[in-house]
């Protein structure tokens, strides 16, 4: 039974690294401070979630989600093409807000607060991913895909434009590139896998309704992702492993139930604070967070 | 690897693997688990605590100290996803819990229901619930009256005992009070003139009160899911002159409601509460025994008695010698039918449902008092 508990982490860890991996590839490759990311995962969970509860097999559904996030990802970098920084930021959040509002509010599709119950484990050519085990072998083989394609992105002709748009994007511009281009060729792969990893995290719990999705959600990606350090992959994978088991381990921590919850959340807090004194460009960071 | 980071990280997977351990080595005593998934901090975390403070009163009361042990399954600030899900695993999984009383809000329990049938894990809920929760797990059992009755029960009064036919209706669009607004809508015989679904949670509902100014109404429903949303709306009815009758649920009214919109604004609104023995010495006896261990009043008083209820039921499973989740199901299915508890005479039907309805209340000089025609 401890195997269960464990292998549960792992499939959560498992999506959290795609879910941060992707982020990596927009804020921390490319330097766009998207906090819209929250809304891919759940344009991918909705969508995958509506699909399969209507009959649609789980690889159309899964691959739907992915693009139809790719798609939002795409139509979201035009109105946003000028902005950078903060503005950036608040024009992201709203997105999320316009997303969530959607889940929330359009009852006929999404059903509301009342959520989507009884989303089907994955079954893929014949084979079913309805235990935890299985599912976590599939969650396996995605992150292993994802953190490739992802790698190898980083490192291609094209990784290295996003970076220097990061780091410079007047003078890519002055050297002939379409940055705008670029920079929507970035948010639209991440949005991909976020909504890939949306799909996965819809199948694994069963359930979803808007609560999962709001910005409070996006919290502990965008932590991972500082704390792991920007632009690293390497660093996301430990941070994700060990920011998903730190609030696990303090759930093993015997308190009253009165302040079991604060305490944890101020435990937690604190160990992230000196994590920053103490490395403040995250654990495998290449650039200052700014 | 730098060395701050090493240390970082192998610090946390030290930690983390000595307090696995930790838990593991601990004593087991002859007794079974019980889980309480609760929220333990945000908004609602004083519902949560209700569950727990109750429960751990009522084993005491009902002298199960040597039977059962309490484990709690903290959620956090929000109940729903993998927060919750990581919860009960570390319940069933290392605690090897396999009765819990749910003490989190419907998106928790519905996120946890799948895991139930499959693990054969009871999770019994004191808190309503409707048509979702009732039909979420074979292994979720609900003691709390259900969302449907909160839309029937109001329906039937409104229409019938007062004669109102128009009237205004304002929901919370949150789960627990769409449904009652659903089953309020399907029911009623008069005209729902009004009809809107608002935000819950903010402090200026102005524009949703003008609009209903300006119609034709004998009575105004309010459903909402916390007492925030209510009591900013019966604060600006109150300063706007409304003199219509106000109808609202249990959960709008609380000390919260009382401190923001005021004694005057509250006075006199119809309030439908979830119906236990208010007036048996028992629950007298419960709740007084409760101020005195934890100085205060129990925040959902029927959340406190279903408590109550529930762990009577799983220390009677246990006193029959039965302590899987298994076992105790189907005990409560067979045995739990007629049965006096605080919560008055309660059945389950075959889905593990019981079939507790509301009373009309009336708010008289800040205090709920029972209605008399």
């Amino acid at each position: 039974m401890i195997q269960a508990y464990f292998i549960h982490l792992l499939i959560l860890i498992g999506i959290y690294i795609i879910l941060a991996i992707s982020l990596q590839l927009s804020l921390g490759f490319t330097g766009l401070l998207n906090i819209g990311h929250i809304a891919f995962f759940a344009i991918g969970a909705y969508t995958a979630a509506l699909l399969t509860l209507n009959g649609v097999p789980f690889i159309i559904a899964f691959l739907l989600a992915g693009i139809f996030a790719t798609i939002s990802g795409f139509l979201l970098s035009i109105p946003t093409r000028k902005l950078k920084g903060d503005y950036l930021a608040l024009a992201t959040i709203a997105f999320t807000f316009v997303v969530y509002a959607i889940a929330l509010n359009w009852t006929k599709l999404t059903r509301g607060p009342l959520g989507l119950p009884g989303i089907p484990r994955p079954s893929l050519f014949g084979i079913s991913f309805s235990s935890n085990f299985s599912f976590f072998i599939l969650t396996l083989i995605i992150v292993l895909i994802t953190y490739l394609i992802i790698k190898k992105i980083t490192i291609s002709p094209f990784g290295k434009v996003l970076e220097a748009i990061r780091d410079d994007e007047l003078a890519i511009k002055v050297l002939g590139k379409n940055t705008f281009k670029m920079k929507s060729y970035a948010l639209a792969i991440s949005a991909f896998f976020a909504g890939i990893a949306g799909s996965l995290y819809a199948h694994y719990i069963n359930y979803i309704d808007p609560s999962s999705f709001t910005l409070m959600q996006l919290i502990p990606i965008l932590v991972i992702v500082i704390v792991g350090g920007l632009a690293s992959l390497r660093g996301t994978i430990i941070a994700t492993i060990v920011l998903i088991l730190l609030p696990e381990a303090l759930r093993f921590i015997g308190m009253p139930s009165a302040i079991l919850g604060p305490m944890r959340q101020i435990i937690y807090a604190l160990i992230l604070i000196l994590i920053l004194i103490y490395k403040p460009k995250g654990f495998y960071g290449k650039v200052e967070l700014e | 690897m730098k060395k701050p980071r090493r240390i970082i990280i192998f610090s946390i997977v030290v930690l983390f693997i000595l307090l696995f351990i930790f838990s593991l080595n601990k004593p087991t005593e002859d007794k079974v688990k019980v889980g309480i998934m609760t929220l333990t901090t945000g908004d609602l975390a004083f519902l949560g605590q209700n569950i727990v403070d109750s429960a751990i009163l009522a084993k005491e009361e009902l002298g199960l100290e040597d039977k059962i042990e309490f484990v709690i399954g903290d959620v956090g600030r929000l109940s729903g996803g993998s927060e919750t899900i990581s919860a009960y695993r570390k319940l069933v999984d290392i605690d090897n819990v396999e009765i819990i009383i749910d003490g989190m809000s419907s998106d928790g329990t519905m996120a946890v229901a799948p895991n139930l049938d499959r693990d054969k894990v009871l999770m019994i809920t004191p808190l309503t619930g409707g048509e979702n929760i009732d039909n979420a797990a074979d292994y979720l059992f609900r003691n709390g009256p259900s969302d449907i009755a909160a839309g029937k029960n109001p329906e039937k009064d409104i229409y019938e005992t007062f004669g109102f036919k128009r009237v205004a209706l304002i929901t919370d669009n949150a789960e627990y009070t769409l449904d009652i607004s659903k089953h309020f809508r399907s029911e009623f015989k008069g005209e729902i003139v009004f009809d809107e679904i608002i935000t819950p949670d903010l402090k200026d509902y102005r524009t949703v009160i003008s609009k209903i100014q300006s119609k034709d109404i004998d009575a105004i429903v309010i459903n909402t899911a916390t007492g925030m949303s209510a009591a900013y709306i019966l604060k600006e009815l109150y300063e706007i002159g409304n003199t219509e009758p106000i109808f609202t649920n249990f959960l709008a009214f609380n000390d919260n409601t009382l401190a923001i919109a005021g004694i005057d604004a509250v006075e006199g609104i119809y309030v439908y509460n979830p119906e236990f023995d208010e007036t048996s010495e028992l629950t007298k006896d419960f709740f007084e025994k409760y101020n005195t261990k934890y100085g205060k009043n129990p925040a959902i008083p029927f959340h406190s008695t279903g408590t109550y209820d529930v762990v009577k039921m799983i220390g009677e499973a246990i006193d029959a010698g039965l302590s899987t989740g298994e076992e105790i199901h189907d005990y409560l299915l067979e045995n739990i039918q007629d049965w006096q508890g605080m919560n008055g005479i309660v059945s389950l039907d075959e889905k593990g449902n019981a079939q507790t309805g509301f009373v009309l209340r009336v708010i008289r000089n800040g205090k709920v008092l029972p209605y008399e025609s």
